[in-house]
Protein backbone atom coordinates (compact mmCIF):
# COMPACT_ATOMS: atom_id res chain seq x y z
CA UNK A 1 0.00 0.00 0.00
CA UNK A 2 2.89 2.23 0.98
CA UNK A 3 4.30 1.63 -2.62
CA UNK A 4 1.25 3.09 -3.95
CA UNK A 5 0.97 5.89 -1.91
CA UNK A 6 4.69 6.53 -2.94
CA UNK A 7 4.03 6.18 -6.79
CA UNK A 8 1.12 8.58 -6.86
CA UNK A 9 3.24 11.02 -4.94
CA UNK A 10 6.18 10.45 -7.59
CA UNK A 11 4.06 10.60 -10.16
CA UNK A 12 1.76 14.33 -8.41
CA UNK A 13 5.28 15.85 -8.22
CA UNK A 14 7.00 15.12 -11.68
CA UNK A 15 3.41 16.12 -13.54
CA UNK A 16 3.19 19.46 -11.21
CA UNK A 17 6.84 20.09 -12.00
CA UNK A 18 6.90 19.68 -15.95
CA UNK A 19 3.32 21.59 -15.92
CA UNK A 20 5.00 24.35 -14.30
CA UNK A 21 8.81 24.71 -14.37
CA UNK A 22 8.42 27.99 -12.66
CA UNK A 23 7.00 26.93 -9.50
CA UNK A 24 10.21 24.78 -8.85
CA UNK A 25 12.82 27.30 -10.56
CA UNK A 26 11.34 30.65 -10.40
CA UNK A 27 13.25 33.82 -11.50
CA UNK A 28 10.55 35.79 -10.46
CA UNK A 29 10.02 34.52 -6.64
CA UNK A 30 6.69 32.81 -8.44
CA UNK A 31 7.00 30.45 -6.25
CA UNK A 32 5.29 31.62 -3.04
CA UNK A 33 2.21 29.10 -3.82
CA UNK A 34 4.09 26.18 -2.85
CA UNK A 35 2.95 22.52 -3.58
CA UNK A 36 2.78 22.39 0.53
CA UNK A 37 0.81 25.55 0.66
CA UNK A 38 -1.51 24.12 -1.24
CA UNK A 39 -2.07 20.60 -0.38
CA UNK A 40 -2.77 22.04 3.48
CA UNK A 41 -5.53 24.61 2.14
CA UNK A 42 -6.88 23.07 -0.82
CA UNK A 43 -9.94 25.15 -0.03
CA UNK A 44 -8.70 28.62 -1.02
CA UNK A 45 -9.34 27.04 -4.94
CA UNK A 46 -13.01 27.16 -3.73
CA UNK A 47 -13.03 30.75 -2.65
CA UNK A 48 -14.43 33.64 -5.14
CA UNK A 49 -11.90 34.34 -7.33
CA UNK A 50 -10.87 38.00 -8.84
CA UNK A 51 -9.36 38.61 -12.13
CA UNK A 52 -8.22 42.18 -12.94
CA UNK A 53 -7.09 42.42 -16.90
CA UNK A 54 -6.59 45.35 -18.51
CA UNK A 55 -6.98 46.07 -22.49
CA UNK A 56 -4.26 45.41 -24.67
CA UNK A 57 -2.36 48.32 -26.05
CA UNK A 58 -3.32 47.30 -29.39
CA UNK A 59 -6.96 48.83 -28.26
CA UNK A 60 -5.28 52.16 -27.65
CA UNK A 61 -3.39 52.16 -31.07
CA UNK A 62 -6.61 50.98 -33.08
CA UNK A 63 -7.83 54.42 -31.29
CA UNK A 64 -5.32 56.81 -31.97
CA UNK A 65 -4.92 55.57 -35.48
CA UNK A 66 -8.88 55.80 -36.09
CA UNK A 67 -8.94 59.53 -34.84
CA UNK A 68 -6.10 60.48 -37.17
CA UNK A 69 -3.58 60.64 -34.92
CA UNK A 70 -0.44 60.48 -36.90
CA UNK A 71 2.31 57.56 -36.79
CA UNK A 72 6.10 58.10 -35.43
CA UNK A 73 8.57 55.27 -36.04
CA UNK A 74 10.84 57.43 -33.90
CA UNK A 75 8.91 56.46 -30.86
CA UNK A 76 9.45 52.99 -30.53
CA UNK A 77 11.87 51.89 -27.99
CA UNK A 78 15.31 51.81 -29.67
CA UNK A 79 15.71 47.75 -30.86
CA UNK A 80 19.37 47.80 -30.19
CA UNK A 81 18.52 48.15 -26.74
CA UNK A 82 16.62 45.17 -26.17
CA UNK A 83 19.34 42.46 -25.42
CA UNK A 84 21.30 45.09 -22.95
CA UNK A 85 18.18 44.48 -19.84
CA UNK A 86 19.61 41.57 -17.89
CA UNK A 87 17.54 41.52 -14.48
CA UNK A 88 14.48 39.39 -14.56
CA UNK A 89 12.63 42.35 -13.63
CA UNK A 90 13.74 45.19 -16.27
CA UNK A 91 13.03 42.15 -18.77
CA UNK A 92 9.69 41.93 -18.12
CA UNK A 93 9.03 45.41 -18.10
CA UNK A 94 10.66 46.05 -21.61
CA UNK A 95 8.94 42.85 -23.19
CA UNK A 96 5.64 44.79 -22.32
CA UNK A 97 7.46 47.72 -23.68
CA UNK A 98 8.39 45.76 -27.12
CA UNK A 99 5.36 43.69 -27.51
CA UNK A 100 3.78 47.66 -27.50
CA UNK A 101 5.55 48.81 -29.85
CA UNK A 102 4.91 46.01 -32.19
CA UNK A 103 1.32 46.00 -31.43
CA UNK A 104 1.88 50.11 -32.71
CA UNK A 105 3.67 49.20 -35.66
CA UNK A 106 1.21 46.86 -36.75
CA UNK A 107 -1.68 49.03 -36.40
CA UNK A 108 0.37 51.58 -38.41
CA UNK A 109 0.95 49.08 -40.66
CA UNK A 110 4.80 49.40 -40.81
CA UNK A 111 5.46 46.06 -42.25
CA UNK A 112 9.15 46.67 -41.69
CA UNK A 113 9.34 47.51 -38.42
CA UNK A 114 6.29 44.98 -37.20
CA UNK A 115 8.63 41.80 -38.45
CA UNK A 116 11.47 43.41 -36.54
CA UNK A 117 10.11 43.62 -33.37
CA UNK A 118 7.92 40.73 -33.60
CA UNK A 119 11.65 38.81 -33.54
CA UNK A 120 12.61 41.00 -31.04
CA UNK A 121 9.45 39.96 -28.62
CA UNK A 122 10.59 36.33 -29.37
CA UNK A 123 14.13 37.07 -28.32
CA UNK A 124 13.30 38.65 -25.41
CA UNK A 125 10.84 36.00 -24.43
CA UNK A 126 13.60 33.47 -24.67
CA UNK A 127 15.99 35.18 -22.67
CA UNK A 128 13.19 34.91 -20.17
CA UNK A 129 12.84 31.14 -20.57
CA UNK A 130 9.13 31.21 -21.68
CA UNK A 131 9.96 30.76 -25.52
CA UNK A 132 7.58 28.02 -25.38
CA UNK A 133 4.73 30.54 -26.22
CA UNK A 134 5.82 31.55 -29.14
CA UNK A 135 4.18 29.28 -31.40
CA UNK A 136 6.91 28.51 -34.17
CA UNK A 137 3.86 28.30 -36.94
CA UNK A 138 3.07 31.43 -36.06
CA UNK A 139 6.75 33.06 -36.67
CA UNK A 140 6.07 31.45 -40.40
CA UNK A 141 2.64 32.79 -40.96
CA UNK A 142 4.66 36.29 -40.12
CA UNK A 143 7.18 35.31 -42.79
CA UNK A 144 4.14 34.00 -45.16
CA UNK A 145 2.08 37.32 -44.30
CA UNK A 146 4.51 39.92 -45.05
CA UNK A 147 1.97 41.91 -47.67
CA UNK A 148 -1.26 41.23 -45.77
CA UNK A 149 -1.41 44.22 -43.58
CA UNK A 150 -4.81 42.96 -41.45
CA UNK A 151 -3.11 39.38 -41.06
CA UNK A 152 -0.28 40.93 -39.49
CA UNK A 153 -1.92 43.05 -36.92
CA UNK A 154 -3.97 40.25 -35.79
CA UNK A 155 -0.68 38.45 -35.70
CA UNK A 156 0.94 41.03 -33.51
CA UNK A 157 -1.62 41.05 -31.50
CA UNK A 158 -1.92 37.56 -31.10
CA UNK A 159 1.68 37.65 -29.73
CA UNK A 160 0.11 39.36 -26.84
CA UNK A 161 -2.19 36.89 -25.81
CA UNK A 162 -0.08 34.25 -26.30
CA UNK A 163 2.22 36.02 -23.61
CA UNK A 164 -0.64 36.83 -21.05
CA UNK A 165 -2.13 33.07 -21.94
CA UNK A 166 1.19 31.54 -21.31
CA UNK A 167 2.39 33.03 -17.97
CA UNK A 168 -1.01 33.02 -16.65
CA UNK A 169 -0.79 29.34 -17.23
CA UNK A 170 2.49 28.85 -15.65
CA UNK A 171 1.31 30.87 -12.99
CA UNK A 172 3.89 33.36 -13.57
CA UNK A 173 1.53 36.23 -12.28
CA UNK A 174 5.00 38.87 -11.18
CA UNK A 175 6.00 38.84 -14.72
CA UNK A 176 2.39 39.02 -16.33
CA UNK A 177 1.31 42.34 -13.90
CA UNK A 178 5.16 43.92 -14.99
CA UNK A 179 4.76 42.96 -18.76
CA UNK A 180 0.99 44.55 -18.66
CA UNK A 181 2.67 47.67 -16.70
CA UNK A 182 5.61 48.24 -19.36
CA UNK A 183 2.80 47.50 -22.33
CA UNK A 184 0.56 50.26 -20.45
CA UNK A 185 3.16 52.78 -20.00
CA UNK A 186 4.41 51.99 -23.47
CA UNK A 187 1.36 52.64 -24.81
CA UNK A 188 0.71 56.05 -23.19
CA UNK A 189 3.93 57.22 -23.30
CA UNK A 190 3.80 57.10 -27.41
CA UNK A 191 -0.68 57.67 -27.64
CA UNK A 192 0.49 61.08 -25.26
CA UNK A 193 3.99 61.69 -27.90
CA UNK A 194 1.31 61.74 -30.78
CA UNK A 195 -1.34 64.41 -29.68
CA UNK A 196 0.46 67.72 -30.89
CA UNK A 197 -2.37 69.37 -30.09
CA UNK A 198 -4.43 69.00 -26.58
CA UNK A 199 -8.08 69.68 -27.24
CA UNK A 200 -10.23 69.59 -23.42
CA UNK A 201 -13.39 67.57 -24.69
CA UNK A 202 -12.22 66.00 -27.34
CA UNK A 203 -12.56 62.27 -27.79
CA UNK A 204 -9.00 61.98 -27.71
CA UNK A 205 -8.64 63.80 -24.10
CA UNK A 206 -11.37 61.89 -23.15
CA UNK A 207 -9.69 58.12 -23.82
CA UNK A 208 -6.92 59.61 -22.23
CA UNK A 209 -8.56 60.60 -18.98
CA UNK A 210 -10.48 57.64 -18.83
CA UNK A 211 -7.14 56.01 -18.56
CA UNK A 212 -7.80 56.35 -15.00
CA UNK A 213 -9.97 53.56 -15.13
CA UNK A 214 -7.44 51.54 -16.25
CA UNK A 215 -5.18 52.19 -14.46
CA UNK A 216 -7.44 51.29 -11.46
CA UNK A 217 -7.41 48.02 -12.29
CA UNK A 218 -3.82 48.14 -13.61
CA UNK A 219 -2.82 49.09 -10.31
CA UNK A 220 -5.26 46.82 -8.29
CA UNK A 221 -3.93 43.88 -10.40
CA UNK A 222 0.14 45.15 -9.51
CA UNK A 223 -1.05 45.04 -5.57
CA UNK A 224 -2.08 41.82 -5.85
CA UNK A 225 1.38 40.17 -6.65
CA UNK A 226 3.08 42.84 -5.10
CA UNK A 227 5.30 40.08 -2.89
CA UNK A 228 6.33 38.80 -6.23
CA UNK A 229 9.82 39.91 -7.27
CA UNK A 230 9.83 43.51 -8.58
CA UNK A 231 6.44 43.91 -8.60
CA UNK A 232 6.40 46.33 -4.90
CA UNK A 233 9.42 48.65 -6.35
CA UNK A 234 7.38 49.11 -10.31
CA UNK A 235 4.31 49.86 -8.25
CA UNK A 236 5.84 52.07 -5.72
CA UNK A 237 7.35 54.50 -8.87
CA UNK A 238 3.99 54.53 -10.33
CA UNK A 239 3.52 57.36 -7.48
CA UNK A 240 2.95 60.46 -9.71
CA UNK A 241 0.82 58.78 -12.26
CA UNK A 242 -1.32 57.36 -9.71
CA UNK A 243 -1.76 60.98 -8.01
CA UNK A 244 -2.25 62.84 -11.37
CA UNK A 245 -4.88 59.99 -12.24
CA UNK A 246 -6.59 60.59 -8.42
CA UNK A 247 -6.78 64.18 -9.05
CA UNK A 248 -8.61 64.00 -12.28
CA UNK A 249 -12.71 64.82 -11.58
CA UNK A 250 -15.31 62.60 -11.97
CA UNK A 251 -19.07 63.74 -12.51
CA UNK A 252 -21.59 61.89 -12.16
CA UNK A 253 -23.59 62.24 -15.46
CA UNK A 254 -27.40 61.37 -16.43
CA UNK A 255 -27.82 57.63 -16.82
CA UNK A 256 -30.23 56.24 -18.83
CA UNK A 257 -31.23 52.45 -18.10
CA UNK A 258 -29.80 49.61 -20.39
CA UNK A 259 -32.16 49.81 -23.90
CA UNK A 260 -32.55 48.53 -27.26
CA UNK A 261 -30.96 50.30 -30.13
CA UNK A 262 -32.17 48.14 -32.79
CA UNK A 263 -30.98 45.02 -31.92
CA UNK A 264 -27.89 46.44 -29.94
CA UNK A 265 -28.26 46.76 -26.26
CA UNK A 266 -26.70 50.10 -24.82
CA UNK A 267 -24.88 50.47 -21.88
CA UNK A 268 -24.39 54.13 -20.45
CA UNK A 269 -22.14 54.83 -17.87
CA UNK A 270 -23.06 56.57 -15.09
CA UNK A 271 -19.75 59.03 -14.34
CA UNK A 272 -17.60 61.00 -16.78
CA UNK A 273 -13.83 62.09 -15.99
CA UNK A 274 -12.24 64.78 -17.54
CA UNK A 275 -8.92 65.96 -17.85
CA UNK A 276 -7.01 69.76 -18.02
CA UNK A 277 -4.23 70.29 -20.42
CA UNK A 278 -2.70 71.10 -17.40
CA UNK A 279 -3.39 67.70 -16.24
CA UNK A 280 -2.82 66.21 -19.76
CA UNK A 281 1.05 67.86 -19.53
CA UNK A 282 1.62 66.37 -15.72
CA UNK A 283 0.73 63.10 -16.89
CA UNK A 284 2.73 63.18 -20.15
CA UNK A 285 6.04 63.99 -18.10
CA UNK A 286 5.25 61.35 -15.83
CA UNK A 287 4.71 58.78 -17.98
CA UNK A 288 7.85 59.66 -19.62
CA UNK A 289 9.65 59.50 -16.64
CA UNK A 290 8.58 56.02 -16.04
CA UNK A 291 9.14 54.76 -19.52
CA UNK A 292 13.02 56.39 -19.38
CA UNK A 293 13.14 54.84 -16.23
CA UNK A 294 12.01 51.34 -17.68
CA UNK A 295 14.07 51.18 -20.87
CA UNK A 296 17.10 53.18 -20.25
CA UNK A 297 19.74 49.81 -20.52
CA UNK A 298 22.22 49.55 -17.48
CA UNK A 299 24.90 52.02 -19.34
CA UNK A 300 22.87 54.42 -19.42
CA UNK A 301 21.60 54.18 -16.01
CA UNK A 302 25.26 54.32 -14.75
CA UNK A 303 26.22 57.44 -17.09
CA UNK A 304 23.09 59.33 -15.47
CA UNK B 1 -2.51 11.59 9.22
CA UNK B 2 -0.13 10.70 6.72
CA UNK B 3 -2.88 9.43 4.77
CA UNK B 4 -4.61 12.94 5.18
CA UNK B 5 -2.05 14.83 3.92
CA UNK B 6 -1.32 12.79 0.83
CA UNK B 7 -4.77 12.60 0.10
CA UNK B 8 -4.54 16.74 0.32
CA UNK B 9 -1.60 17.11 -1.25
CA UNK B 10 -2.84 15.00 -4.04
CA UNK B 11 -5.79 16.91 -4.31
CA UNK B 12 -3.93 20.21 -4.21
CA UNK B 13 -1.54 19.05 -7.21
CA UNK B 14 -4.56 18.24 -9.36
CA UNK B 15 -6.68 21.38 -8.87
CA UNK B 16 -3.38 23.34 -9.43
CA UNK B 17 -3.01 21.45 -12.82
CA UNK B 18 -7.06 21.66 -13.79
CA UNK B 19 -6.76 25.31 -12.81
CA UNK B 20 -4.24 25.61 -15.51
CA UNK B 21 -6.03 23.49 -17.93
CA UNK B 22 -8.44 26.08 -18.04
CA UNK B 23 -6.62 29.10 -19.08
CA UNK B 24 -7.27 28.88 -22.76
CA UNK B 25 -10.68 27.48 -22.23
CA UNK B 26 -12.33 30.50 -23.82
CA UNK B 27 -10.58 30.29 -26.92
CA UNK B 28 -11.94 26.89 -27.98
CA UNK B 29 -14.79 26.97 -26.17
CA UNK B 30 -17.05 29.82 -26.23
CA UNK B 31 -16.81 31.31 -30.07
CA UNK B 32 -19.90 32.10 -31.39
CA UNK B 33 -21.30 32.12 -34.84
CA UNK B 34 -22.64 35.71 -34.89
CA UNK B 35 -22.18 36.91 -38.48
CA UNK B 36 -20.86 40.34 -36.66
CA UNK B 37 -17.13 39.70 -36.38
CA UNK B 38 -15.42 41.51 -33.75
CA UNK B 39 -11.21 41.60 -32.54
CA UNK B 40 -10.31 38.72 -29.66
CA UNK B 41 -10.23 41.10 -26.34
CA UNK B 42 -7.12 40.53 -24.27
CA UNK B 43 -9.65 40.76 -21.37
CA UNK B 44 -10.99 37.51 -22.36
CA UNK B 45 -9.90 35.27 -19.34
CA UNK B 46 -11.45 31.44 -18.14
CA UNK B 47 -11.27 29.88 -14.48
CA UNK B 48 -11.51 26.77 -13.00
CA UNK B 49 -14.96 26.93 -10.83
CA UNK B 50 -17.52 24.79 -8.55
CA UNK B 51 -20.68 24.24 -8.16
CA UNK B 52 -22.01 27.19 -5.89
CA UNK B 53 -19.01 29.64 -6.97
CA UNK B 54 -18.64 32.77 -7.86
CA UNK B 55 -16.22 34.75 -9.77
CA UNK B 56 -15.45 38.36 -11.16
CA UNK B 57 -13.65 39.76 -13.97
CA UNK B 58 -13.22 43.07 -13.98
CA UNK B 59 -13.23 44.55 -17.34
CA UNK B 60 -12.72 48.09 -18.86
CA UNK B 61 -14.83 49.15 -21.53
CA UNK B 62 -14.28 51.73 -23.69
CA UNK B 63 -16.71 54.40 -25.18
CA UNK B 64 -18.05 54.22 -28.53
CA UNK B 65 -16.86 50.44 -28.60
CA UNK B 66 -18.99 47.57 -29.05
CA UNK B 67 -18.38 44.33 -27.14
CA UNK B 68 -19.74 41.18 -27.31
CA UNK B 69 -19.41 38.81 -24.28
CA UNK B 70 -19.80 35.18 -24.31
CA UNK B 71 -19.73 32.95 -21.40
CA UNK B 72 -19.05 29.39 -21.89
CA UNK B 73 -18.52 25.98 -19.74
CA UNK B 74 -18.11 22.57 -19.28
CA UNK B 75 -20.90 20.19 -18.89
CA UNK B 76 -20.55 19.13 -15.83
CA UNK B 77 -21.78 22.55 -14.35
CA UNK B 78 -24.93 22.45 -15.65
CA UNK B 79 -26.89 24.00 -17.97
CA UNK B 80 -28.00 27.23 -16.26
CA UNK B 81 -24.78 29.38 -15.90
CA UNK B 82 -25.94 32.92 -14.41
CA UNK B 83 -23.78 35.77 -15.34
CA UNK B 84 -24.32 39.67 -14.14
CA UNK B 85 -23.11 43.19 -15.89
CA UNK B 86 -22.37 45.19 -12.94
CA UNK B 87 -20.94 48.75 -13.43
CA UNK B 88 -18.40 49.48 -10.98
CA UNK B 89 -18.34 53.09 -9.21
CA UNK B 90 -16.71 55.20 -6.24
CA UNK B 91 -18.97 57.64 -4.64
CA UNK B 92 -18.18 60.16 -2.17
CA UNK B 93 -19.56 59.45 1.25
CA UNK B 94 -19.75 61.30 4.74
CA UNK B 95 -19.04 58.99 7.39
CA UNK B 96 -21.32 60.13 9.78
CA UNK B 97 -25.12 59.74 10.24
CA UNK B 98 -26.11 57.17 8.14
CA UNK B 99 -29.69 58.41 7.70
CA UNK B 100 -27.60 61.55 6.32
CA UNK B 101 -26.21 59.83 3.91
CA UNK B 102 -28.40 60.01 0.63
CA UNK B 103 -28.43 63.60 0.92
CA UNK B 104 -24.90 63.85 1.40
CA UNK B 105 -24.38 61.76 -1.86
CA UNK B 106 -26.86 63.71 -3.72
CA UNK B 107 -24.98 66.81 -2.46
CA UNK B 108 -21.20 66.01 -2.82
CA UNK B 109 -21.40 63.66 -5.92
CA UNK B 110 -20.96 66.64 -8.57
CA UNK B 111 -18.40 67.81 -6.44
CA UNK B 112 -15.46 68.19 -9.02
CA UNK B 113 -13.19 68.82 -6.37
CA UNK B 114 -9.34 67.77 -6.57
CA UNK B 115 -9.09 67.27 -3.18
CA UNK B 116 -12.17 64.09 -3.47
CA UNK B 117 -8.51 61.69 -3.68
CA UNK B 118 -6.67 63.37 -1.27
CA UNK B 119 -8.26 60.46 1.48
CA UNK B 120 -6.64 57.24 1.28
CA UNK B 121 -8.90 55.00 2.52
CA UNK B 122 -10.41 53.60 -0.13
CA UNK B 123 -9.85 51.47 -3.52
CA UNK B 124 -7.39 51.37 -6.12
CA UNK B 125 -5.92 54.94 -5.12
CA UNK B 126 -5.57 54.19 -1.33
CA UNK B 127 -2.18 52.74 0.34
CA UNK B 128 -3.95 51.88 3.35
CA UNK B 129 -6.28 49.78 2.33
CA UNK B 130 -3.46 47.30 1.31
CA UNK B 131 -0.70 48.22 4.34
CA UNK B 132 -1.28 44.75 5.90
CA UNK B 133 -2.18 42.87 3.04
CA UNK B 134 -3.52 42.92 -0.06
CA UNK B 135 -7.74 42.60 0.09
CA UNK B 136 -9.78 42.93 -2.96
CA UNK B 137 -11.46 46.09 -2.38
CA UNK B 138 -14.97 45.05 -4.35
CA UNK B 139 -15.48 41.74 -2.66
CA UNK B 140 -17.75 43.00 0.03
CA UNK B 141 -20.90 44.08 -1.84
CA UNK B 142 -23.84 43.39 -0.99
CA UNK B 143 -26.27 41.72 -3.72
CA UNK B 144 -28.90 44.93 -3.55
CA UNK B 145 -26.65 47.94 -4.32
CA UNK B 146 -23.61 48.72 -2.45
CA UNK B 147 -21.53 48.31 0.78
CA UNK B 148 -19.39 51.00 2.39
CA UNK B 149 -15.94 49.68 2.17
CA UNK B 150 -14.03 52.24 4.20
CA UNK B 151 -12.66 52.22 7.58
CA UNK B 152 -14.98 55.26 9.80
CA UNK B 153 -13.63 57.38 12.76
CA UNK B 154 -12.38 60.19 10.38
CA UNK B 155 -13.92 63.18 9.14
CA UNK B 156 -12.99 63.50 6.40
CA UNK B 157 -14.48 62.73 3.04
CA UNK B 158 -14.64 58.90 2.45
CA UNK B 159 -15.66 56.53 -0.55
CA UNK B 160 -17.28 53.44 -1.12
CA UNK B 161 -17.52 51.42 -3.97
CA UNK B 162 -20.59 50.53 -5.57
CA UNK B 163 -21.73 48.10 -8.34
CA UNK B 164 -24.93 48.80 -9.96
CA UNK B 165 -26.43 45.98 -12.07
CA UNK B 166 -26.75 46.19 -15.94
CA UNK B 167 -27.65 42.65 -17.00
CA UNK B 168 -28.47 39.57 -15.61
CA UNK B 169 -28.93 37.11 -18.21
CA UNK B 170 -31.64 35.56 -15.79
CA UNK B 171 -34.26 38.00 -17.38
CA UNK B 172 -32.66 37.08 -20.94
CA UNK B 173 -33.68 33.41 -20.88
CA UNK B 174 -30.26 32.12 -19.82
CA UNK B 175 -28.70 33.80 -22.60
CA UNK B 176 -24.87 32.62 -22.39
CA UNK B 177 -23.97 35.57 -24.73
CA UNK B 178 -24.36 39.47 -24.60
CA UNK B 179 -23.78 41.91 -27.29
CA UNK B 180 -23.69 45.98 -26.17
CA UNK B 181 -22.75 49.41 -26.85
CA UNK B 182 -20.40 51.24 -24.28
CA UNK B 183 -21.92 54.76 -23.86
CA UNK B 184 -19.43 56.36 -22.12
CA UNK B 185 -16.28 54.22 -20.66
CA UNK B 186 -17.50 51.87 -18.09
CA UNK B 187 -15.48 49.81 -15.13
CA UNK B 188 -17.97 46.78 -15.19
CA UNK B 189 -16.91 43.45 -13.56
CA UNK B 190 -19.14 40.29 -14.90
CA UNK B 191 -20.32 38.22 -12.25
CA UNK B 192 -20.51 34.52 -13.15
CA UNK B 193 -22.26 32.26 -10.57
CA UNK B 194 -22.74 28.47 -10.80
CA UNK B 195 -25.98 27.16 -9.28
CA UNK B 196 -25.68 24.52 -7.09
CA UNK B 197 -25.09 23.95 -3.61
CA UNK B 198 -21.64 25.22 -2.13
CA UNK B 199 -18.78 22.64 -1.93
CA UNK B 200 -18.55 21.21 0.98
CA UNK B 201 -16.37 18.43 0.48
CA UNK B 202 -12.77 19.54 -0.56
CA UNK B 203 -12.36 16.42 -2.96
CA UNK B 204 -15.44 17.38 -5.06
CA UNK B 205 -13.74 17.44 -8.21
CA UNK B 206 -16.41 16.16 -10.87
CA UNK B 207 -18.34 19.16 -9.69
CA UNK B 208 -15.38 21.33 -10.85
CA UNK B 209 -15.13 22.78 -14.28
CA UNK B 210 -13.73 25.68 -16.67
CA UNK B 211 -15.58 28.72 -17.40
CA UNK B 212 -15.08 31.07 -19.91
CA UNK B 213 -15.83 34.28 -20.39
CA UNK B 214 -14.85 35.48 -23.94
CA UNK B 215 -14.44 39.10 -24.88
CA UNK B 216 -14.56 40.80 -28.07
CA UNK B 217 -14.64 44.41 -29.85
CA UNK B 218 -15.18 46.17 -32.53
CA UNK B 219 -14.91 49.86 -33.40
CA UNK B 220 -18.56 51.29 -33.02
CA UNK B 221 -17.82 53.91 -35.13
CA UNK B 222 -16.58 51.94 -38.06
CA UNK B 223 -20.33 49.45 -37.72
CA UNK B 224 -22.25 52.79 -38.34
CA UNK B 225 -22.96 53.94 -34.53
Amino acid sequence: MKKIYLLLLSISVLVACSNSSENSNDANGDNADSLEAKAIEPADEFKQQVFYPIPSPEQMFDFINEVGINYSVELIQDPANAGKHNDPTSMALNFGVYTADLAYAAAYEDIETTVELYQIVNDIAADMSIEDMVDKVVMKEVKRNLQNRDSLSVIAGRAYYDAVGYLEQNEMHGKLALMSLGGWIESMYISLSSISEFNEGSVTAQRIADQKITFGNLYTFLKKYENERGVSEATQKLKEIRSLFASLPEKRVAKSSPSKDGGKMILSSSRKISISENQFNILKEAVNQYRSSITSTAKNKSQS
Amino acid sequence: MKKFLLLAFLFGTIVSLEAQQCNYYHRKNCENDSEYKMKYDSQSRSALLGKGQKSEFHLVAYNGMDYRITVCAEENLGEEIHFKIYEKQRVLIKPEKAEDLAVYEEEQIDLESQDEYADDTYDQYSDNAYNDSYSDPYSDYSESYSEETVAQGSNEPKFKLVKELLYDNTSDSLSMSLEFTAQGTMSLIVEISIPGEAQTSKLALRNMGCVGVLVEHASALKAGF
